[in-house]
């Protein structure tokens, strides 16, 4: 019912259009500046399967920024939904009450710190690194310096370590058998297409 | 064949009752007498509606605010309502909040009114079925608008009105304002094939009944895309087509301003605007939970208690089916008008969903950033539709037949290899979950469907007939229709917010003593009483601050809920006139004035006998800034009964003690009529002071003294007082904003002028060959 379109020299022109009205929309829901200032700090986040589950390390780098004269303590959390959080000891521990990972940290510059667990869980986590005025709550947002980081943490198992893992493969094996029959029958579809050219 | 022929005469006729048919279908089960849409069985999970069936577990835990929230709200507006009064206030949560500048209330959207004339437990699933109708009918609309086959809007109508992320927010706001996503696109078809006066009309009329639908934040993002696609459509058209598109959304805001008004004065003094400015958190999830576009249970889901996704199901799901996955290269590869548009815009809003880029799914304060699915959702479907319709209308299919094949079949066989690579890589982690048996049978539903849809597509690719194409919408729905049918539980009707015995005790309990009472949050709207614990999603922030505010308290989208344990805990709980204590059964409360008064299996009450009454006489005043009148508070360093600290004062001294009245004897303060948004209280004091009313102050509460206005000033940070003379005197307060004042004037008049707009000249909006040269500008 529509005309089919045909390429014409108007296409570079709707090109620019299309990506001028993306730009229109993607300003509509741009980021807004925060009142928190970007964290001195970068985090990194490594994920390293061990059999029985995973070790998380996380590192926090000093990336000096402007210069806050106050001083923060530094905080990794692990979300519990939206509302609460544990908070992750240096010995690898999580506690219900704010323990924070290192006290008394300038924002001119640190050294790197390193902290880490080992999570028998699988599936997905968040954690939120806070920089906080020193020896305050870092549950009240009033006292945060910077903008906190979220990470996604995706604690995954390997094939190797499942104690099963012939049936694993054996499955993994029957759903590629189908998949690979399912794509060779759609290449191949339809069937009567050569009994169609010859009928025209 | 019959059916065929029926369809090949009225094409628009079946695929419209189609549309209405469906959600009846899914939802209708909620019609039947005994059963209700509603997840109201999750109250089964907490004190004291566990107590009447422990170990029930709710059919989905997800759906936390439609039984909390959404669903009380709409009981509670309708009993007001046919009481005789607007719901301008609700007294039953917070210490009193607005209940109609909340847009999520929803009072000025014609589905809420449903409920005004079917029963309740009726109405919910007759609303939810109007909602997922109409997002259909919507969406139908504007593809045919497009000039799109029948078959092919139907298409892309029911990926859309059945999509992931329309059913798992079903239940919330922003599903009703999901219609106006296609409906303003639709709006801007009309202005473009058929400029006018009228075009202008529907297009502030879509944008009016897109802000009274409830999510004003989902309707800007609407307004964003659709004005993207204005600027699209203006080629050919110029600036006056530009022009009558912004005089109809203005002309649309204004007339929604009877809800825009209040909304935003109640924005700026809420407790959540004001956490999110300092930092909203970039809510996004990984790329890799893009797979459930495909596979909408690849994670587990809530329904079946095994989500293991990131963040939670309802954030992630935004499935379109499998069929407009195939065909969408179809619209590209023919280029079909405006196709590269919705690419684009499902491309960039994908990014930004996926949190694609450094911060960049921060979509403001306001906007949560999963909450822009629907730009991604959306063109996907109408994408889909544009594919089909490719096939449908291709005057010579031989010619453009391998182009198809070609594209359908590479289409096809990527996403089985991306899905097969995905699952092979987390198949040991799904089996230490336990799901080694439940997920190869989500992937082998998968892989079905989508080798049927494949099939179908490379038949229609090289036959005429549309057989095949009803077969692929059949198929469409089937990828769909589990969630749908799944996710939002029909339940008992005995499980919609039964009253326990501790309930019935507590009730009891305030018509012997009354007072506020400290339970479960929002609930006490259903049993006639007045709590403070709840949530509404924007929270007032002067109550805010002074019960929560400076509690240790995650809190990270700034909306949760003013709990039990942070009122129970704050400095104000006497001073809110917290009389009744409801907590669960093995919870033991002690300290000065509290008794136990009821135990049982469903929960304890205790009483506290140190609460204030709700309207007292306090003899001292003091005028002091906000920051040092919480201080004060916070520090417990004021005796309430005796002193009231002002706020943003009239005529008191900042720092001035000086007592008003006698201290010892300040006076008496009785409340003879206690109305939503009308209270009168008799006063009596020998030396005058200040009555204060310990409900929530706002904006829009006025105060007048025998007769005379007088000044309500904020008193104790969150509340109201008045100052008396000496003597005897009779105080009403009555709430009659401004903002719903000015708002109505400006919605009336706006009204005035959409209705001299849209009056009479008939005009046919359908798509007729007319439209066609419209269309076929695009490409002059």
């Amino acid at each position: 019912m529509t005309p089919r379109v045909a390429p014409t020299a108007a296409t570079a022109r709707m090109t620019i259009a299309a990506l001028a009205a993306c730009l229109a929309t993607w300003l509509a829901v741009a980021p807004v500046q925060a009142s928190l200032s970007s964290p001195p700090f970068a985090v990194s986040i490594d994920v390293a399967p061990d059999g029985a589950g995973n070790r998380v390390a996380v590192r926090v780098e000093a990336r000096p920024a402007q210069a806050t004269p106050e001083l923060f303590d530094l905080y990794v959390l692990q979300l519990q939904g939206f509302q609460q959080a544990l908070f992750l000891t240096t010995s690898g521990t999580w506690s219900t009450t704010p323990v924070s990972v290192q006290r008394g940290l300038s924002a001119s510059g640190f050294a790197p710190i390193a902290v880490g667990w080992t999570d028998a869980r699988f599936g997905s986590m968040h954690t939120m690194v806070i920089g906080a005025r020193t020896a305050t709550d870092p549950l009240v947002r009033s006292n945060w310096l910077f903008r906190p980081i979220l990470s996604n943490v995706q604690l995954r198992a390997r094939q190797v370590d499942d104690p099963q893992r012939s049936a694993a493969l054996l499955v993994l094996g029957l759903l590629g058998a189908l998949s690979a029959i399912a794509v060779a029958v759609v290449l191949r579809l339809p069937w009567n297409r050569r009994q169609v050219s010859e009928n025209k | 064949m019959r059916l065929t022929r029926l369809i090949r005469a009225h094409p628009d006729g079946a695929s419209v009752v189609t549309l209405i048919v469906l959600p009846l279908l899914v939802f209708g089960r909620g019609l039947m007498p005994g059963r209700v849409l509603s997840s109201a069985d999750v109250l089964f999970t907490t004190y004291p509606w566990r107590g009447l069936a422990p170990g029930l577990r709710p059919a989905n835990d997800l759906l936390t605010d439609p039984a909390h929230l959404f669903q009380p709200w709409l009981i509670y507006a309708v009993g007001e309502v046919w009481q005789g009064r607007i719901p301008l206030w609700n007294p039953h949560v917070f210490a009193g909040s607005p209940f109609f500048a909340n847009p999520q209330s929803a009072l000025m959207f014609p589905l809420s009114w449903v409920a005004l004339i079917v029963p309740i437990p009726s109405a919910f699933a007759l609303i939810a079925i109007l909602k997922v109708a109409a997002i259909g009918l919507a969406t139908y609309c504007f593809l045919r608008m497009r000039a799109l086959h029948p078959l092919a809007a139907l298409m892309g109508a029911i990926s859309f009105m059945w999509s992931g992320f329309v059913i798992v927010w079903l239940q919330w706001t922003y599903a009703a304002t999901l219609i106006f996503f296609p409906m303003l696109f639709a709006s801007v078809e009309c202005l473009r094939i058929r400029p006018g006066r009228r075009a202008i009309a529907l297009v502030a009329l879509t944008v009016a009944l897109g802000v009274w639908a409830g999510y004003p934040q989902g309707l800007a993002l609407a307004l964003a895309a659709a004005s993207a696609w204005a600027l699209w459509r203006a080629r050919g058209a110029g600036v006056p087509f530009l022009l009558r598109y912004a005089a109809g959304v203005a002309l649309g805001l204004v007339l929604a301003s009877i809800q825009l008004l209040p909304f935003i004065e109640y924005a700026r003094l809420s407790a959540v605007l004001a956490t999110r400015e300092t930092w909203m958190a970039p809510m996004s999830a990984s790329f890799r939970s893009a797979i459930s576009l495909l596979v909408p249970y690849y994670y587990g889901s809530p329904t079946g208690g095994d989500y293991w996704g990131e963040w939670n199901f309802n954030e992630t799901a935004i499935s379109v089916g499998l069929a407009p996955w195939l065909l969408l290269a179809l619209a590209l590869i023919a280029r079909r008008p405006g196709a590269w548009f919705f690419a684009l815009m499902a491309i960039v809003s994908g990014l930004r969903l996926y949190g694609v880029g450094p911060e960049l799914a921060n979509a403001g304060p306001l906007v949560i950033g999963f909450r822009i699915a629907p730009l991604v959702v959306f063109p996907l479907c109408v994408l889909g539709a544009m594919g089909m319709d490719t096939l449908l209308s291709e005057p010579e299919p031989e010619r453009l037949w391998p182009r198809h094949r070609a594209a359908i079949k590479i289409a096809f066989v990527a996403l089985v290899a991306v899905v097969f690579v995905w699952f092979i890589a987390d198949y040991a982690t799904m089996r230490r979950l336990g799901l080694g048996t439940v997920s190869p049978a989500r992937y082998l539903w998968f892989l079905a469907l989508f080798a049927t849809s494949a099939a179908l597509c490379l038949i229609g690719a090289s036959r005429h007939g549309f057989a095949w194409a009803l077969g692929l919408i059949g198929v469409q729905f089937a990828s769909l229709a589990p969630l749908a049918w799944s996710y939002n539980p029909v339940i008992d009707a005995r499980l919609l917010y039964p009253t326990p015995p501790a309930l019935v005790r507590l009730q009891q309990e305030v018509a012997e003593a009354p007072g506020r009472v400290l339970m479960a949050p929002n609930l006490a709207m259903l049993y006639g009483l007045e709590g403070v614990a709840a949530y509404d999603g924007m929270t007032p922030r002067h109550l805010n601050e002074a019960i929560r505010s400076g509690t240790s308290a995650l809190n990270l989208l700034g909306s949760g809920y003013v709990g039990e344990v942070s009122i129970f805990l704050s400095p104000v709980r006497d001073l809110l006139g917290i009389r009744h204590i409801l907590v669960p059964p093995d919870v033991v409360l002690g300290g000065p004035g509290l008794s136990l008064r009821y135990q049982g299996v469903d929960g304890r009450i205790y009483r506290n006998e140190t609460a204030l009454p709700r309207a007292f006489m306090a003899a001292e005043a003091r005028c002091l800034a906000t920051a040092e009148a919480l201080k004060l508070i916070r520090a417990r360093a004021v005796d309430f009964r005796r002193e009231v600290l002002l706020t943003d004062c009239s005529d008191a001294t900042p720092g001035d003690r000086s007592p008003s009245g006698d201290v010892l004897s300040p006076g008496t303060a009785r409340i003879e009529r206690y109305g939503a948004d009308r209270v009168t209280i008799s006063a009596e004091s020998e030396r005058g002071g200040y009555l204060v009313l310990t409900d929530a102050w706002f904006p829009g509460w006025t105060a007048n003294v025998d007769g005379r206005e007088t000044r309500v000033e904020r008193a104790d940070h969150a509340f109201r007082a008045v100052k008396l003379a000496p003597g005897r005197h009779e105080v009403e307060f009555r709430y009659a904003p401004m903002s719903v004042r000015l708002g109505l004037a400006l919605s009336a008049l706006a009204a005035i002028v959409t209705g001299a707009l849209a009056w009479p000249r008939a005009v046919r909006w359908t798509a007729s060959p007319s439209s066609a040269p419209a269309l076929r500008d695009e490409h002059a």
